[in-house]
């Protein structure tokens, strides 16, 4: 393209090249995603009004296929959040993605839990609501244990 | 598996059907369509949209206060298993819905009849701001003005049938005709329908 510009340069003035390609959004929760922790312990409540949101920094995503994981991450998945300056791990409890799933609805913010690195929630209650398919899962156990509502 | 309600249109929507999207307030919403939850992303009041339950409600097309309504109360105590319990609560469910829907029903022909007498009143209110397109207004007798025409009629009738007694040309059986064939017109006016006489009750 620049060949062309620099042979015919009056031509090519006009013409407008735009080479990105156009992939349908995710809205995965991935690095830099801005999140919304729905604890109740010390460090979320300050860390939602800390002057940065909490965001996503890595995500702990097995990928069961050799191809490399392209680090997103939905609902139930643990996280490394940057809260108030630290480094944190997390559990996502909520999605505004529309999962095509049935009975898993979309929430209003990406919601998340705190948890330290033994996947203990560090707070006492969760104040959001949370999906039905966390009573189910095993792993999952201990935040729907500490959940008020569930949907 | 339940039921639940689309909360813009208040359809119902049966399962795997429709998205749920939760405030986090705890408030679920749920939609029947896509329709209904991109009007509610765009903020749309649902009593605003005309074809939803809820505009309906609002501004007393359907029946809104009753209290069959009542039955349909989400409560949210659980209740012990009663085998008992559970049939006569069928059986009372089918009762309900039947007086309901009768109650509904009748709400609707009652708002609809109100309309039949309008338009009758609309059509007098007709007749009497457009008569003068048809007679003339300060036609004092009119019931006389149609006895007179009869009576030519019956009179053209009559040397009618003259001519046609002592033979007729071509010439006067084509006046004839053309009488006969004005007549037609005056003859309506003589059968006088409801308006008609209400007119020239009015007017007497």
């Amino acid at each position: 393209m620049n060949i062309l510009g620099k042979l015919l340069p009056t031509t090519i003035d006009f013409i407008t090249y735009r080479s990105f390609s156009m992939t349908v959004p995710l809205y995965h929760l991935q690095k830099v995603s801005r999140v919304h922790v729905v604890d109740n312990s010390k460090l979320a409540l300050d860390g939602n009004v800390y002057k940065r949101m909490p965001r996503i920094i890595h995500c702990y995503k097995k990928n069961n296929n050799l191809t490399r994981t392209r680090l997103t991450a939905g609902l139930g998945d643990k996280v490394l959040l940057a809260i108030k300056g630290q480094m944190k791990k997390a559990i996502i409890v909520g999605c505004q993605q529309r999962i095509r799933k049935p009975n898993v609805p979309q929430f209003d913010k990406n919601n998340v839990v705190l948890i330290d690195d033994d996947g203990n929630p560090i707070g006492t209650r969760i104040l959001a609501p949370i999906p039905a398919f966390f009573r189910t899962r095993g792993d999952l156990a201990k935040i729907a244990a500490i959940a008020t509502t569930f949907v | 598996m339940r039921l639940e309600t689309c909360y813009y249109c208040s359809s119902t929507i049966w399962p795997g059907h429709g998205i749920q999207f939760v405030r986090n307030d705890c408030k679920i919403f749920r939609f029947c369509r896509s329709r209904c939850h991109r009007a509610f992303k765009k903020k749309w009041n649902p009593r605003k949209s005309r074809w939803t339950k809820a505009h309906r409600k609002f501004t007393g097309k359907d029946l809104a206060t009753d209290p069959t309504f009542e039955f349909e109360k989400r409560r949210n105590e659980p209740v012990k298993y009663n085998r008992e319990l559970w049939q006569n609560t069928l059986q009372a469910m089918e009762r309900v819905e039947e007086v309901r829907t009768k109650r509904e029903r009748h709400h609707i022909m009652k708002r609809l009849r109100q309309g039949t007498f309008d338009r009758k009143a609309a059509d007098l209110r007709e007749v009497r701001d457009y008569i003068h397109l048809v007679r003339a207004p300060n036609a004092t007798k009119p019931m006389e003005e149609i006895e007179m025409v009869q009576k030519a009629i019956a009179k053209r009738e009559e040397a009618g049938k003259l001519l046609t007694k002592v033979g007729t040309t071509v010439a006067t059986t084509k006046k004839l005709n053309a009488l006969r064939r004005r007549a037609p017109n005056i003859h309506v006016i003589i059968e006088t329908s409801d308006t008609e006489q209400m007119i020239a009750e009015d007017v007497e």
